[in-house]
């Protein structure tokens, strides 16, 4: 398959896929109305739509603005409608790429993001199924006192590893984002900047782009060394 | 409670096995289709397999976390809207303040507090559903367009394109590893360890040349991590 109709059938079936489970998921409370003849009050729910919407619509614009250039357009369409992003799938992909060590500006890259997304999602849903079909005994081991605190820090965990292996392999690219993380961090911490919390992601990734884009101007950037056998163009 | 035996009903179920089997469907033919471009491309297969068992690998215990999720919202909202939700766009924290936001709207204290009745059930399950169509809809018109415009920029200058990229995914991280750094506790420990642990896989990879350690570093130090949170608290 060459590349366009590659690119062309992803983008075809995406945005179908996409829309149809959009939709989809409008039968979860349908059902509810349908068959239990249940309806939110109008106000209730006029009042409560419009509240997530007023975050969501700029939180889900930031997040899709900050990952699509890191994600394949195939990973993108599985990933808008699987969720779990920044907790699951974007470390995934990550660790993909580095274990393999493929460049993610090609080709190769845009494939393996794409690929582990897709595998991600699926893992995902496997866990969760058995979650669902062990719930009993999960909750024995889940709400132990002493393996609790373990599950809490599951993303600090997480990410502790990922940035190390990141400073590892090109430090001088990491200070600006780590010293910009810190700042923002502290910012949205405190009571004035507490509604910047929601918006951490796209005011890091900009910040760190500006001020790595003029370390770049003075040749203070090395690009990352990758194999770079196929590029973009191919 | 009442709302309870209509959230537990198995027409419920029915609805979310459908919406789930989808989800998977759509994963596995993005796969498939990406495979095959990747073969067209002659890619590497042991790379290829590499980068899907780790990305396999990577997903497993942070969607344990989602059990985690489960256990915590199905006794409010039911089993099968909990486990549709937590598997599906959204994350375990969008989920209980959209849900609480559909409760507090519909009059009642909480998410399960007083006066949550059966239109306040039916409020969080709207607006739980809505407060995602964004993250979707940008899916379905940007995708195309953005990625497009990104692959254009990237071809002009492609140093500049591996530095941005890879600006973009340390600030993504840094974004997730700098809190817990700040916050303290048990946090402050579990980033901590996780890093420490990273650093000696790497340092033992670099000696040693171990090339599956690569591979299960980053599950591993997390696992670590946990387990000495676990020893610690006890």
């Amino acid at each position: 398959m060459d590349k366009q109709t590659y690119e062309k059938k992803v983008h075809f079936f995406g945005r179908i896929s996409v829309t149809i489970f959009m939709l989809g998921t409008v039968l979860l409370p349908l059902t509810l109305f349908l068959k239990f003849g249940i309806l939110p009050e109008k106000a209730a729910f006029f009042t409560g739509a419009s509240t997530i919407l007023s975050v969501m619509i700029l939180v889900s614009l930031a997040e899709f603005l900050s990952y699509a250039p890191i994600i394949g357009s195939a990973g993108m369409y599985i990933m808008q409608i699987t969720g779990n992003t920044g907790n699951i799938k974007i470390p995934a992909s990550i660790a993909a790429m580095e274990a393999t060590g493929i460049d993610p500006v090609t080709e190769e890259g845009e494939i393996v993001s794409a690929l582990s997304i897709g595998i991600s999602a699926l893992t995902t849903e496997i866990v969760v199924l058995s979650g669902v079909l062990l719930l009993a005994p999960f909750r024995q081991v889940f709400q132990n006192p002493a393996l609790k605190p373990a599950f809490e820090q599951i993303v600090p965990a997480l990410f502790g590893a990922l940035i190390v292996s990141f400073i590892i392999r090109n430090w001088k690219l990491s200070v600006i984002p780590i010293v910009v993380a810190f700042i923002v961090t502290y910012i949205s911490s405190q009571p004035f900047g507490a509604k910047l919390a929601y918006f951490t992601i796209p005011i890091i990734v900009i910040a760190t782009l500006i001020f790595n884009r003029i370390a770049y101007n003075m040749g203070m950037l090395t690009p990352i060394k990758n194999d770079r056998d196929i590029n973009i163009q191919k | 409670m009442e709302h309870l035996s209509i959230a537990n009903s198995f027409i419920l179920f029915a609805v979310v096995i459908a919406l789930l089997s989808f989800l998977s469907f759509q994963s596995i033919y993005l796969i498939i289709l990406t495979l095959k471009r990747a073969k067209a491309l002659d890619m590497d297969k042991v790379k290829l397999k590499k980068s899907m068992r780790v990305a396999a690998v990577t997903s497993i215990v942070p969607s344990m976390a989602i059990i985690l999720g489960l256990i915590t919202l199905a006794p409010v909202l039911g089993l099968p809207f909990s486990w549709a939700r937590l598997a599906m766009a959204g994350s375990f924290m969008y989920e209980v303040i959209a849900a609480t936001i559909g409760a507090q709207t519909a009059g009642a204290a909480g998410l399960g507090l007083d006066g949550y009745n059966l239109q306040a059930f039916a409020n969080s399950v709207w607006v739980m559903t809505i407060g995602v169509f964004p993250m979707m809809i940008f899916a379905i018109v940007a995708t195309k367009k953005y990625k497009n415009s990104i692959k254009k920029a990237s071809t002009k200058d492609n140093v500049w394109a591996g530095i941005f990229v890879g600006t973009i995914m340390t600030a993504v991280v840094a974004n997730f590893a700098v809190p817990p750094v700040i916050k303290g506790g048990n946090d402050t420990i579990a980033v901590g360890i996780s890093a420490i642990v990273m650093i000696i896989f790497a340092l033992l990879d670099k000696k040693l040349k171990i090339s599956w350690l690569k591979e299960y570093a980053l599950s591993l130090s997390m696992i670590s991590a946990m387990t000495a949170i676990v020893l610690m608290n006890l």
